[in-house]
């Protein structure tokens, strides 16, 4: 074995060192994780709670493996309703902001609106929506989208109003007319902002479908929890919360990525 | 620091510019009650599912105050949790910054506690506290975890954003790490923070309204379950205009605030 001290050029480290650094990387972490552990194992023991209210972490690791099944269908319903409402929600956002931008008018008339409704929460309309829509598919994709409408619309909006304008001028300089323009021009450039709101837009539609799901469905993890209370099945109710954190997880991180895929070229300017 | 919505306002050049920027929007909302009616005359929508702007001022002008008062008693948990929540989050936000191993500690926690939809938490809060607690109950929970984050993520980026230069300064001039943090880089985070109280003003809204309509006993969000009960479809949008109007009322003293602590910003 050669020792080179001397090398100003550090060679990586072969792939299981890698993982080694990795893992102890995360040293503190799992501290964490394990403290947490240990301490509800301690509480569970010799606090003589009832499992009703803190039940013991392997009858909630018991759960987790006895409802898969329950849990995976839960998660994927959600998951259906979370992409439909964004995809709906987010286009019907986006082809309006399009819309509102080219109408001086409506683009100084729609401001305070936008503003009025970025302060209400949604959740607020849950109950409208349940009179209009009932308490199928449709309420939780409407819930979805709503959120998602408002993110994308506000994005799709700053976007497009803060081009760089020596890019609109080089346009001008090659004669592009306005199709031409959005297409080359104005929408490559508001796509970071856009961007920005459909990885915020999935993660509140997913927050979102839950909620509605709480209220009133079958289907879905926001109704697995509730149900999981009505049964007093608090071990459930753990396990139902630890499933939707890994979806919430997944979901952000997919979304970030895209984000990061979909704009690769661009440098945010420190603000 | 101006949020998305702020950055999108229509630039005012000249007086005519001006004017029109108030006109244009009372315009489109006159559009849109007179749509309004329209639909409801054409389509023959039942009360229950549309009722006209006409009937929803009536429930304005003679529940008003009985809306209010509800608004009000929401009004009280919003800001509670909003103020446990928010310093909560700043202090998170303190020690992330300025402690390796605090951060690595909880960090990743605290991304997943982020993004996990944080209404699945309330049967667990429930069977903790129950309905009947004062505190800490599950109302207050709910809406201090959405008040936390905003405050978290913007006292992060505004620690991390002071000059390397100010901080050495001081230290070069004998101040403690603990002077350089209260002298230099708190007040330097300041614009950051209060823009997250801004953020964290709204979500607190969310998390108080969804409980109460989730769980219903008091407070506004109850009443428009009430009115969905029975199908009183015009209060319930007479409620969301209450809410918003608190709502907007809430984010503008803020941005009062928050501008007359900036000035020097």
């Amino acid at each position: 074995m050669v020792l080179r001290n001397d090398s100003a050029v550090k060679t990586p480290p072969s792939w299981p060192m890698a993982l080694l650094r990795r893992a102890w990387d995360t040293k503190e972490l799992l501290f964490t994780l394990v403290a947490i552990l240990i301490v509800w194992t301690l509480l569970v023991r010799t606090g003589n709670f009832h499992p009703i209210v803190l039940p013991s972490p392997q009858s909630v690791l018991g759960s987790l493996i006895g409802n898969a099944p329950d849990l995976a269908e839960a998660t994927l319903v959600s998951f259906f309703e979370m992409l439909l409402g964004f995809a709906l929600g987010g286009s019907a956002g986006f082809v309006l902001a399009v819309g509102i931008f080219y109408s001086p008018f409506l683009l100084r008339a729609v401001y305070p609106f936008l503003f009025g409704f970025r302060v209400v929460p949604k959740v607020a309309f849950l109950p409208l929506f349940l009179v209009w829509f009932g308490i199928g598919l449709t309420v939780k994709v409407v819930m979805a989208g709503t959120a998602v409408f408002f993110l994308i619309l506000v994005q799709t909006l700053l976007g497009l109003s803060t081009v760089d304008p020596s890019l609109v001028e080089l346009g001008k300089s090659l004669k592009m007319n306005e199709r031409l323009m959005l297409r080359w021009i104005r929408l490559p450039a508001a796509l970071p902002a856009i961007m920005v709101g459909a990885k915020l837009g999935i993660t509140y539609a997913l927050t979102n479908v839950v909620v509605a799901e709480m209220f009133t469905s079958t289907k879905g993890l926001g109704s697995l929890v509730v149900r999981a209370r009505q049964h007093a099945r608090t071990d459930l109710i753990i396990a139902v919360i630890i499933v939707t954190a890994a979806a919430g997880l997944i979901v952000y991180l997919t979304g970030r990525a895209v984000e990061k895929r979909a704009t690769f070229w661009y440098i945010e300017e420190p603000t | 620091m101006a949020s998305a919505t702020e950055q999108i306002a229509p630039q005012a050049v000249g007086r005519v510019e001006r004017l029109r920027k108030v006109i244009d929007p009372i315009i489109l909302a006159v559009l849109i009650l007179l749509g309004w009616e329209l639909m409801i005359w054409i389509f023959k929508f039942h009360p229950v599912v549309l009722p006209p702007p006409s009937r929803v001022w009536t429930i304005l002008s003679t529940q008003g105050d009985f809306l209010v008062e509800h608004m009000l008693v929401s009004l009280k948990t919003i800001v509670k949790g909003f103020t446990y929540g928010t310093f909560l989050g700043w202090l998170a936000g303190i020690f992330i910054t300025y402690s390796r191993t605090v951060r690595k500690a909880i960090q990743p926690i605290l991304v997943v506690l982020f993004v996990v939809p944080k209404s699945i938490f309330l049967p667990l809060l429930i069977l903790w506290w129950g309905v009947g607690s004062d505190f800490p109950n599950h109302k207050i929970v709910i809406t201090m975890l959405l008040a936390f984050f905003p405050v978290t993520e913007n006292t992060i980026a505004g620690l991390s954003g002071v000059d390397r230069e100010m901080v050495e300064l001081t230290h070069s001039l004998g101040g403690s790490s603990f002077l350089t943090i209260r002298k230099i880089a708190l007040p330097f985070s300041l614009p950051f923070v209060l823009a997250g109280l801004r953020i964290a003003m709204t979500e607190a809204f969310i998390g108080t309204l969804f409980v109460e309509i989730l769980v219903p006993n008091k407070g506004i969000g109850s009443r428009i379950v009430d009115a969905q009960d029975v199908s009183n479809t015009q209060f319930i949008i007479a409620a969301i205009m209450v809410i918003a109007v608190f709502g907007l009322t809430a984010y503008f003293l803020l941005q009062w605030i928050e501008r007359r602590l900036t000035k020097w910003y």
